[in-house]
């Protein structure tokens, strides 16, 4: 594994010490994650502001998630949620720490001190969660490990405020504006995470949902427009005949079998744009039946670091 | 005789030991990444016991998705929405008989449809919804899942009851209803007797759990679970906090 990436091979053992260096620790052009950390500082902004309504009524002294119901739920001290909002207990704090939280984010889509604001958006994104894991939605374990592998690379070298002031601030001691423009090894890494942890979380989704007969049977999208509570459109108007209910089946089916299949056929340099397409067609289709905005946003823009940073580089050469 | 010496890093690479250390960072990172992510629905004893080994990283930077329900539907009953409802009378100290309703707030009531705040309520009432009886007394797991439901509901109809204090100052009565809507079938005509076309119809909520709650002179919360048949009866004695 410590094989230089231009040594020339000369055993099994060799070829994966270069592989594996060259998949992990290849430079590669930061253009790619600065166009990552505007989606998922905006989806991170997004996050964070749907919380403003509810903060007082949810995390208050007197709300409706008390700390020491959470604790409860959570099964008593047996669990592991850091969070320094228990510790908020009235409106001001609460509305402090949320503000502080707001506007990191919104540092981070604008691209002023990146790492720092993904570091703090992280933070942030962590506190809210972590103080009422039990109504975490499906956005939350995923817009995390995105902030956190943004913290990594140098995401603010492109597209961004830090760029734009970098000329005119000295390199030390504000670090953050000292993204060169120059192929970064972090910058491959952070996508390298991204692109496993999808993966493998794509795999997950998939294999969750072949307990059950809805996904099997094609009646899952029907059992998703069928929730008059959660449901943002009614779609119920598609159970009309036997060529809506197949178009049904078949929605299930792409879902099912997108996810399913993604973690295997993204490898590959010719299944992957479609497997892209199917995937960003899907995560689309989601969001009509469920209603989840900020997660299938997330994935959509999950989506892009499988895209091929050499395109964006060349893309933001010819700007 | 010297070794042939490698040649140099190229500009921007890491070190050889550099890229050792963060080999083996990544490999131990994902580890237990995929451990959390293999156990996401259903656990083995053994994985149980390695995401309890891994927690403190793993739920300490919510990688670990839990219970969290990716699959979104299983076409199960529980997988049918549910929502709070919550009666207030204006005496918190006098049985209900005889008082007039204040008002029924609704959890989630008017919130965008396209925002996570609406399904915030939604995980708030599935955690009632998941945990109403359904073995009766010979489930031995039946009173961990009363004790589970009758926390949220403590704690919302505590919520509720503060938010909407009395001109008097006084402390109205609450009683926290978890209500599941049936889903329809995808062919109308599979409609039973009773059920209209109109899916948000009365006839297709069911109420899963009822509980008083209300705030007693010390200023503790009690929770009287309501048992089947309108009858009451403490669950396990009432359950009180500060």
């Amino acid at each position: 594994m410590t094989t230089s990436p231009s040594a020339k091979p000369t055993s099994w053992t060799d070829d994966f010490g270069c592989a594996w260096n060259d998949f992990w620790f290849r430079p590669c052009d930061p253009t790619l994650v600065s166009v990552l950390r505007i989606g998922v500082g905006l989806v991170a902004l997004l996050h964070l502001a749907s919380y403003s309504s509810d903060l007082v009524r949810l995390f208050g002294a007197d709300g409706l998630l008390p700390p020491d119901t959470v604790d409860a739920l959570l099964g008593g001290g047996g669990t592991y949620h850091p969070t320094y909002l228990s510790f908020a207990n009235s409106p001001t704090a609460l509305w402090i720490c949320h503000a502080c939280g707001m506007v990191a984010a919104l540092a981070l889509t604008l691209g002023f001190f990146s790492r720092t604001s993904a570091a703090l958006t992280a933070l942030a994104t962590l506190a809210i969660t972590n103080r009422a894991p039990i109504i975490s939605g499906q956005v939350e374990p995923v817009l995390i490990f995105m902030l956190l592998y943004l913290c990594i690379a140098p995401a603010g070298a492109r597209l961004s405020l830090d760029a734009v002031l970098r000329p005119f601030v000295p390199a030390q001691p504000f670090a953050n504006f000292a993204h060169n423009n120059e192929p970064s090894v972090l910058s491959n890494l952070s996508l390298r995470l991204m692109q496993v942890h999808f993966a493998a979380f794509y795999l997950m989704t998939a294999l969750a949902k072949t307990y059950g007969d809805a996904w099997w049977d094609g009646a899952a999208v029907w059992h998703l427009i069928a929730q008059t509570q959660s449901r943002p459109v009614d779609l119920s108007f598609l159970r009309g005949n036997e060529a809506l209910a197949f178009l049904l089946n078949a929605w299930t089916h792409l879902i099912a079998w997108t996810q399913l299949l993604f973690p295997f056929l993204v490898w590959n340099r010719f299944t992957r744009p479609v497997i892209l397409a199917a995937a960003a067609l899907m995560w689309i289709s989601l969001l009509p039946l469920t209603g989840l905005t900020s997660f299938c946003l997330l994935m959509l823009v999950g989506l892009g670091c499988f895209l091929p940073a050499e395109a964006f580089a060349r893309w933001h050469t010819a700007r | 005789m010297s070794s042939p010496k490698p040649p140099p890093p190229a500009p921007g690479s890491l070190s050889d030991l550099t890229r050792s250390i963060l080999s083996l960072v990544i490999l131990i990172h994902f580890c237990c990444v995929f451990v959390v992510l293999a156990s996401g629905f259903r656990r083995s004893p053994m994985l149980n016991r390695l995401v309890g080994i891994f927690a403190p990283y793993t739920q300490g930077l919510a990688l670990d998705p839990g219970t969290i329900r990716y699959y979104h539907t299983l076409g199960r009953e529980e997988d049918d929405d549910a929502i709070l409802l919550v009666d207030l009378y204006p005496d918190s100290e006098s049985p209900l008989a005889g008082q007039t309703l204040i008002k029924t707030v609704s959890l989630p009531a008017d919130e965008s449809r396209w925002l996570e705040s609406r399904r915030r309520y939604l995980s708030l009432a599935k955690i009632i919804q998941v945990n109403s009886p359904e073995g009766g007394e010979s489930d031995p797991e039946q009173q961990d899942r009363d004790a589970r439901a009758a926390e949220v509901a403590k704690a919302v109809g505590r919520g509720i009851i503060v938010e909407n204090k009395l001109e008097s100052g006084k402390f109205p009565r609450a009683v926290v209803r978890c209500v599941r809507r049936m889903s329809q079938p995808q062919n109308l005509t599979e409609l039973n007797a009773g059920f209209p076309p109109d899916p948000t119809a009365a006839a297709y909520d069911i109420t899963l759990y009822t509980a008083d709650v209300w705030i007693d002179e010390d200023g503790q919360t009690v929770i009287v679970k309501r048992a089947a048949r309108n009858e009451q009866a403490p669950l396990q004695g009432s359950t009180s906090s500060s």
